[in-house]
């Protein structure tokens, strides 16, 4: 059974520059896991290492995405951790991981109200780029029938020979290009919970689409939803609801 | 798209399925200092790894023979050669018997070396206590053994920085010693670069300090006024005690206080009796900072700093105490009191301080600096490590830093902050000329996006300024770099494999010449050129504005000008001319020249006037053609490090040697490029920019001395579909070939065929004949660096001038798969296509040189020249040389059908 789609963009570690443990020298900044670029790393110098939410108030969570890693490759396991005060005296491990691979990954655990903290173990330092720890946003129906999730367009090159022979071909990378399309969602839907986070996030900054958070947790896309949405009314209180998005493919 | 579905390494260009990718590093200034930090290095000859400070066990080092993390060719080679002994090296230096950590660095680049490894370690009269640093140069992994907070960095160009923290074991140990195996284990051995060793107190890596006879300490006062400072660098200068002993260390260039008795005290400027040398203006200066270490023991803290006035002593109002800042044994740490609340502080000159930082006598400290300032920048007002950024341009200390830039989409590997903002590469690679000596400049614009955000790459302190960073990227680099002209940008293309390997990468060097941009649309175009573009921005000789003092007759054999003037000329041993007169100088005296020996190069001795211009000529005497060439480039601003000095060399060997040696004198400012043109064309050769080599190159375009297997390119095999275009060259067909030299003057018009005394010609009278061509194009040069003495080399310009453009060329576009991507510029290939095909129509093999090649990621452009220079070609065989084919690499006569005995074709005469 598959789960409903997830928008995932909430992140405690950026309600303020989260504090790490340590830092390894060059440019792997704590705070770059919450700037949404798979391009800038956080790195510790001493393993095991956290990251803490360091805004100093308590708020929800029930997800927690990371983007861009090789705890896959350095046999690292990532924990989230809660506490009620701060980490002071209450250290509480509420998920763990240890991936065998590189993908992205997503856990999901009941919402709680904590201070948040990540921990990474293990021998080898792990590099993350995007750790996102939040409030899920579901979408409230599943996708409409077409939607494709593994599709892929290549950008490269294929070289012949005169004579047409086969060279050799450069792929740069793929492309997945869909539209996120749901079928008679509630206005009250669109205007309490999709305008907010279009406004606060989703038009401006990349996030997270996870189109089967059940099955299929680690087909996680990092999606900029460049050319807007369109909500046109299915009369009544209900409307469609259609946001073309595009992200490297897996 | 993970790393782990890319390619192995092994076929990384050569494999059917290739993930490209364009890396852009563009090497800029960074402040190696940390903002208002200080750190002593306590090795010597931190950089000069070579120097007898360093105790050799087989390690052969030599120095400056790359480029240095600083920008400077200042790094070292180490070099383990020998199997079967563990070669090293290592310096020590003198420690107390204790328990503090120390923390050791160095910089490491990849050379031949397998697993590099770094000793740490306290010994001699005690438990020896040692850690270890192990870079393995094929993963790239770099682990320890013992020791604490490891640090990697990696930094510019291939330069690792590792550091390890190491705590002496107070057993008696009096040496901390740093040793550097360039090769790991005794069986195998490798080279390694290194650079810029330090040992420095406390667990924190401090920043990198240069040393060489002594220790050296390196402070940033970014933002500081102040009114008092004592570094305490070369001796404990003014500072008196009460109660405690005080000594200096000169290899840790810090007071040590030890307290001896209750109530001990520290004073600063012999102010302990009365009134000392201070005199600090208390309503401007009124923060007291201490840079101070506890060495030992447990004493109670005090904290408090006494001043005293011209007016009073060391009253007990006049005084501020710090609360304990928690000293810990080892660990250096700022200290700070405020009297900006003290009434009496600020309305006083203070003349005196003293520190009662404890009670009693149960320990020791270390005492770095004392320094009364104004108030401090707020925290968040910090530089941003640029020059243009820095707050104490005194102390910058140039570093260098790599800002990575690649194409959106491309496979980098976890850790690397590469930024996706290249949208396009574009521009024309060196190409040969046609007639030229000097080869069309490369450009290279890369198109880039701009975007808001996090300031975490290029802002050292963003986590503690007050507000966000404002701006874009590109806006705040650029406001933070507008020196960025000239920077070195590093151009890397290679193939994505698992594990990443930058050895698959070819990389090209540029420099930056412009940034346009971010225009409305957020886009900004960098202009990249090669590096030969500084010799169109210099001059030689540099003009100089040197007049007269006096009239100066026909006989006279000094001379004087202006004062002032005199130090343009100094030192630098060379001509002047002074209107249309030559002039060697003996020697300069402050303005004044003297044994002037009159009427140079040709030039007629002639009275000139007060007031005359005294222009600095550069003169070559009896010098090698590319001794010369090599002169220019590095005047140019072009160091040897960058110019194929070896090229250089080989050609001299084999194509020109003592008919070419130049005596030439340039009178007035010129191009460097100009006179290299020039030089190229006399050398039959093309002086060109090679970015893969990333070094100015030579070739000369003549037969090859030694035969050698050309690759072939065909249709079936290597050109791209669709992409070959051929086009006749029939304007750059000649049958004679003249050169006119012997500058009889060196100051007459060089355009004037009058003013030379020799012309030598050649002239294929088999191509003008009505059966050839039928036709009569004849190429003159005038050249001003040949004299008649080089009647040789001017016969054998012209030979070679007509060889290669006796028939026609032609030019070859094609495209080529970079499986293909063996060849550089000036190279030979064969060729066959249908594009160029024989009286019968079949595709005709053909010799072509490569006149352009671009790599484009996907595909290689090249510009091909067919060519009468390819064949067999070799010297005459000296007496004595085994027959065919014992011998092949000097020249055999073939048989009648211009075979050899093998049945391979016969050597070319030209």
């Amino acid at each position: 059974m598959n789960g409903l789609p997830l928008i995932l963009y909430d992140n405690r570690f950026a309600d303020a520059i989260p504090l790490a443990s340590s830092t390894a020298a060059g440019d792997y900044a704590a705070a770059n896991l919450a700037d949404w670029r798979p391009y800038t790393w956080w790195k510790p110098a001493v393993m095991p290492a956290t990251v803490t939410d360091n805004d100093g108030s308590i708020q929800a969570a029930d997800y927690c995405a990371v983007f861009g890693h090789n705890l896959g490759t350095v046999g690292a396991t990532l924990e989230v951790r809660r506490s009620s005060d701060g980490f002071v005296a209450n250290d509480v491990l509420v998920t763990s991981i240890t991936p065998a691979g590189d993908e992205p990954i997503l856990l999901t655990f009941a919402t709680q109200t904590a201070t948040w903290r990540i921990k990474v173990t293990g021998a080898v330092a792990p590099a993350l780029a995007i750790v996102s720890i939040g409030s899920q946003l579901q979408l409230p129906k599943y996708l409409a029938k077409g939607f494709d999730p593994t599709q892929r367009k290549p950008v490269g090159q294929s070289n012949r020979s005169m004579q047409g022979q086969p060279l050799g071909g450069s792929l740069r990378y793929e492309q997945w290009s869909e539209s996120i399309d749901l079928r008679n969602v509630t206005w009250s839907w669109i205007r309490a919970t999709w305008l907010p986070a279009w406004r606060t996030h989703l038009k401006h900054t990349p996030w997270l689409f996870a189109w089967d958070p059940t099955d299929h947790a680690d087909e996680l896309v990092l999606v900029t939803a460049a050319a807007g949405f369109t909500t046109p009314t299915n009369g009544g209180t209900y409307a469609g609801l259609r946001v073309p998005v595009s992200g490297v493919a897996l | 798209m993970s790393i782990a579905e890319h390619p192995a390494r092994t076929s990384a260009r050569t494999a059917m399925h290739r993930i490209p990718v364009v890396i852009a590093e563009a090497q800029m200034d960074r402040c190696a200092l940390r903002y208002r930090e200080n750190n002593t290095n306590q090795l010597l000859w931190s950089d000069d790894l070579s120097n007898a400070a360093w105790i050799k066990g087989g390690v052969q080092v030599t120095p400056n023979v790359i480029t240095a993390p600083d920008g400077t060719l200042t790094g070292c080679l180490l070099d383990d050669d020998q199997v079967g002994v563990l070669e090293q090296m290592y310096q020590r230096i003198t420690v107390p018997d204790d328990l503090l950590n120390r923390t050791c660095s160095i910089y490491l680049k990849k050379y031949t070396a397998l697993i590099t490894r770094i000793a740490f370690q306290y010994a001699i009269g005690g438990t020896t206590s040692v850690c270890f640093i192990f870079v393995d140069w094929l993963t790239m992994a770099v682990t320890n053994i013992g020791g604490s907070a490891l640090i990697v960095e990696d930094v510019v160009d291939g330069w690792l920085r590792v550091a390890i923290t190491l705590p002496n074991n107070a057993t008696g140990n009096t040496e901390l010693g740093l040793f550097i195996l360039p090769e790991s284990t005794a069986s195998a051995i490798g080279g390694v670069y290194a650079w810029r060793a330090q040992i420095n107190d406390g667990s924190v890596l401090g920043h990198p300090v240069k040393t060489e006879a002594a220790s050296t300490s390196r402070m940033c006062r970014g933002g500081v006024s102040t009114a008092f400072f004592d570094d305490f660098y070369a001796g404990i200068n003014e500072a008196e005690v009460t109660n405690a002993t005080l000594s200096h260390s000169t290899i840790r260039r810090t007071l040590t206080w030890t307290p001896t008795a209750a109530d001990p005290q520290l004073y600063m400027a012999t102010s302990k009796s009365t009134p000392g040398t201070m005199t600090v203006d208390g309503a401007l200066y009124h923060r007291v900072r201490m840079r101070v270490m506890k060495l030992s023991g447990a004493p109670t803290w005090q904290g408090v700093c006494y001043f005293r006035t011209a007016a009073t002593g060391y009253t007990g109002g006049n005084a501020v105490t710090l609360a304990d800042p928690g000293l810990v044994d080892g660990e250096w740490q700022v200290l700070e009191w405020d009297f900006s609340a003290h009434a009496t502080w600020l309305a006083s000159v203070i003349t005196g301080l003293r520190f009662d930082l404890c009670s009693n006598f149960a320990g020791a400290y270390a005492i770095d600096y004392v320094d009364v300032v104004k108030v401090l920048a707020v925290t968040g007002d910090e530089c941003y490590n640029t020059f243009f950024t820095c707050q104490d341009q005194d102390n910058y200390s140039r570093m260098l830093h790599a800002d990575k830039y690649c194409m959106p989409g491309s496979s980098i590997p976890a850790g690397m902050t590469i930024r996706p903002y290249i949208q396009s590469v574009a521009g024309a690679s060196t190409e040969l000329p046609n007639f030229g000596g000097l080869a069309r400049r490369a450009v290279l614009t890369l198109g880039m996006v701009d975007e808001p955000g996090l300031d975490t790459s290029n802002d050292p302190y963003f986590a503690t300024r007050a507000e966000p960073a404002a701006g874009s990227y590109w806006t705040r680099w650029l406001a933070r770099n507008p020196n960025y002209a000239g920077r070195f940008v590093k151009v890397r293309r290679g193939f994505v494999v698992d594990p990443w390997d930058w050895n698959t990468f070819k990389d090209e060097l540029y420099v930056i010449d412009k940034i346009s941009g971010p225009d409305a649309n957020g886009n900004v175009r960098v202009v990249l050129k090669d590096p030969l573009k500084l010799t169109d921005r210099d001059k030689i000789p540099l003009p100089t504005d040197g007049e007269l003092l006096y009239d100066v007759s026909i006989v006279d054999v000094t001379l004087t000008v202006k004062t002032g003037k005199g130090v343009q000329y100094a030192g630098i041993d060379d001509h002047i001319r002074i209107d249309d007169e030559v002039i060697k100088v003996g020697a300069w005296v402050g303005d004044t020249a003297t044994g002037l020996v009159r009427a140079q190069f040709g030039t007629i001795a002639e009275a000139h006037d007060a007031d005359s211009n005294v222009q600095l000529c550069k003169s070559w005497i009896d010098q090698d053609l590319t001794a010369v060439i090599q002169d220019i480039e590095n005047t140019s601003g072009i160091a040897d490090i960058n110019i194929d000095v070896a090229a250089l060399q080989a050609a001299e060997s084999a194509y020109f040697g003592n008919a070419y040696k130049i005596t030439a004198c340039i009178t007035d400012p010129e191009d460097p490029s100009k006179l290299l043109d020039e030089l190229g064309v006399l050398g039959n050769a093309v002086i060109l920019w090679d970015p893969v080599a990333q070094k100015v190159g030579f070739r000369v375009i003549a037969p090859e001395p030694v035969g050698s297997t050309l690759p072939l390119w065909t249709d079936e095999r290597t050109f791209i579909d669709g992409s070959v275009s051929v086009t006749p060259q029939d304007d750059a067909r000649i049958t004679r070939s003249y050169l006119r030299f012997g500058l009889k003057n060196v100051t007459d018009d060089k355009e004037e065929p009058k003013f030379y005394s020799v012309t030598r010609g050649n002239i294929d009278a088999a191509a003008e004949d009505v059966n050839g061509y039928g036709d009569r194009r004849p190429d003159v040069v005038y050249s001003r660096w040949f004299r008649p003495q080089n009647d040789g080399a001017a016969l054998t310009y012209t030979g070679r001038r007509l060889t290669r453009y006796r028939d026609a060329p032609k030019i070859i576009q094609a495209k080529i798969d970079p499986k293909d991507y063996d060849r550089t510029l000036g190279d030979l290939v064969e060729i066959e296509t249908t594009q160029l095909v024989d009286q019968h129509g079949k595709p005709k093999r053909t010799t072509c040189l490569v006149r352009k090649i671009d790599d484009k990621g996907d595909v290689i452009d090249v510009h091909l020249e067919t060519t009468l220079l390819g064949g067999r070609r070799a010297f005459i065989a000296p007496a004595g040389t085994p027959d065919y084919p014992a011998d092949d690499v000097y020249a055999h006569i073939a048989d009648a059908t211009g075979k050899m005995s093998d049945g391979t074709d016969g050597w070319v005469i030209t």
